[in-house]
């Protein structure tokens, strides 16, 4: 096998304790980063802005991040001279929308579902009390998918995000605390902490977001414009990597096996029931309900499908999104590398070529 | 990193200048009390004005909201700083992320800023020059109490180790009937030849030894 001269073959990698950080920890599992000549150490974090800090401040070589946050670095990090690139969508989708088990209690809707749950909410909101204190909702960063598709779907009630309800930032660890004391009414966030409401009885899963706005870019692996052009062959090696750990747990029987790694202590420390339901694409949404079949509740990247490519289209659209919240610099949409996606597929291709020729020749 | 290899950041400068007429109004938000109270003596002596001094950021958005910081102060490693995030995020008025650049556009100080585990935020209008010397104090602060807590580490490793040799040493006297000396040089030479240090092989005696039946 062919292999890449890494500039810079040690590496720490930053990520949060979420179901769809999976790649990382997989690849680490089945010794991918090895394959490509590297020696990788994962290290989780607990915020948003911890991780992007750290990752400009040259403390980590790359992250799994959410997929806006290179395109509105303007925005949240002024006065800020690097920027952040990706030349890999690691996923799509992965999160949902979850309401307090009191409040869905007093909503009775008409059908299960995003449009039904959303029209209950919003004749609930409707015949409020004037002077009664908003419902409060919480997402995990403001320029995030989870931001985005909570304000489409309030949007699609009828409800108005900024004036109907209150919005809030909280930790994705913290979400089910919160919503536990009572201190939201619901949240947006990613896998497995929905599930995890739902399993311990105290929230009810309104929508899976992948029934809003499928195939939203999600998770990107990110790096800085001065650390990709320092080490382009360890990027490449590394996005060799996390390709082939997104391909493979494009698998469903291999999805079973990433569960049990996924649980352990030193990666998400969560039980395997939680994280199973949706690296299954099983929909609890309901406690003491049987799960539904939710197809694509991830999608990550495969070398024969677009999910991972990130392209100038899929970044001006999330930036028009995030425009809506906040006002944004959208001229970044180029931070989306195609060419860097491209060369990774090329390199994986040469590297089976050349493993079958020798094949052949044995 | 070396020490005072912060000498080529553009706001060196700025750092010689004690700040003028209006004090620069701060928000501290850190969960370690001890580090807490150095960061806030260090403040008020260089004439800041700390306006409050938070051990979480429950309740953060009641304070900035009352208390209207020019600089928020925050342990890097806080969950809650997202929650600071949006706020700067959905109003400008609010305390923005400090992220200086050096005038050659490295990254020098966010570099020591994640090194020292301070993150800050300032309000509106006020330039990165101006907060930086405050900030400064606090990444010193924050370094010293790293160092403090290190050294406090060590000094316990080294009182627990000779504890658990001195325990060994009597064991061995009281259980094989020899002197403190060739009780002493039993223990280096089983851990010479075990390899070993003289902590582990005490630790093993003690273990072996201290049956229930004294």
């Amino acid at each position: 096998m062919s292999s890449l001269q890494a500039e810079k073959p040690n590496l720490k990698l930053l990520y949060l304790r979420l179901t769809d950080s999976a790649p990382l920890i997989i690849a680490r599992e089945l010794g991918l980063f090895e394959r490509y000549g590297l020696k990788v150490e994962l290290q989780r974090e607990t915020s948003w802005a911890t991780l992007r800090d750290k990752l400009i401040g040259g403390a980590a070589d790359a992250a799994a991040m959410l997929a806006p946050m290179p395109l509105t670095l303007k925005q949240t990090l002024p006065h800020c001279e690097e920027e952040l690139l990706s030349g890999l969508i690691l996923s799509c989708n992965g999160n949902a929308i979850t309401l307090s088990k009191s409040l869905y209690d007093q909503l009775s809707p008409a059908t299960h579902d995003a449009a039904g749950n959303g029209a209950a909410l919003q004749r609930f909101i409707s015949s409020r009390a004037e002077g009664e204190a908003p419902l409060t909702f919480a997402s995990v960063y403001p320029f995030a998918s989870h931001t985005l598709q909570l304000r489409y779907w309030l949007n699609s009630a009828g409800i108005n995000p900024d004036t109907d309800v209150r919005l809030l930032v909280l930790p994705p660890e913290q979400m089910v605390d919160h919503l536990r004391r009572g201190d939201i009414d619901g949240f947006c966030v990613g896998e497995p902490w929905n599930t995890l409401a739902v399993q311990e009885n105290i929230g009810v899963i309104a929508t899976p977001n992948n029934a809003l706005m499928p195939a939203m870019p999600e998770k990107v692996l990110a790096v800085t414009r001065s650390w990709h052009e320092a080490n382009p062959a360890t990027h490449m090696a590394l996005r060799a990597a996390l390709l082939e750990a997104c391909g493979w747990l494009s698998d469903r029987n291999q999805r079973r096996d990433a569960v049990g790694i996924l649980a352990r202590p030193e990666n998400l420390d969560l039980p395997e029931a939680t994280i199973a339901a949706s690296l299954n694409d099983q929909l609890l949404s309901l406690h003491g309900k049987e799960p539904v079949q939710n197809t694509g509740w991830h999608l990550f990247a495969h070398p024969q499908t677009e999910h991972g490519r990130p392209t100038e289209q899929k970044a001006r659209e999330l930036v028009a999104l995030c425009n809506d919240i906040a006002p944004v610099d959208t001229n970044t949409s180029q931070l989306f590398c195609t060419d860097l996606y491209q060369q990774t597929l090329d390199f994986l291709r040469l590297q089976q070529l050349g493993s079958s020729k020798k094949a052949g020749t044995v | 990193m070396a020490p005072g290899s912060s000498s080529n950041i553009s706001f060196d400068e700025a750092m010689t200048t004690t700040p003028v007429s209006a004090p620069i109004s701060i928000l501290l938000v850190d969960d370690q009390t001890e580090r807490a109270a150095m960061v806030a003596e260090q403040l008020t002596a260089a004439g800041y004005n700390l306006l409050a001094q938070l051990s979480s950021a429950e309740g953060l958005l009641f304070q900035v909201e009352k208390h209207r910081p020019d600089i928020v102060l925050i342990d890097i490693e806080s969950p809650d700083r997202d929650i600071l995030e949006s706020l700067s995020v959905i109003n400008q008025h609010n305390p923005t992320p400090v992220a200086m650049f050096s005038a050659r556009g490295g990254a020098e100080f966010i570099t020591s800023a994640v090194e020292a585990g301070v993150s800050a935020y300032m309000a509106e209008g006020l330039s990165a020059e101006r907060v930086a010397p405050a900030i400064e104090i606090a990444m010193a602060q924050f370094r010293s109490y790293q160092h403090l807590r290190e050294s406090l580490q060590r000094t316990q490793q080294q009182l627990d180790e000779r504890k658990i040799i001195e325990r060994a040493k009597g064991l061995l006297m009281a259980r094989k009937n020899i002197s403190e000396q060739a009780a002493h040089q039993t223990l280096r030479t089983l851990a010479m030849n075990s390899n070993s240090t003289m902590r582990n092989v005490a630790e093993q005696i003690v273990a072996h030894l201290q049956s229930p039946a004294r």
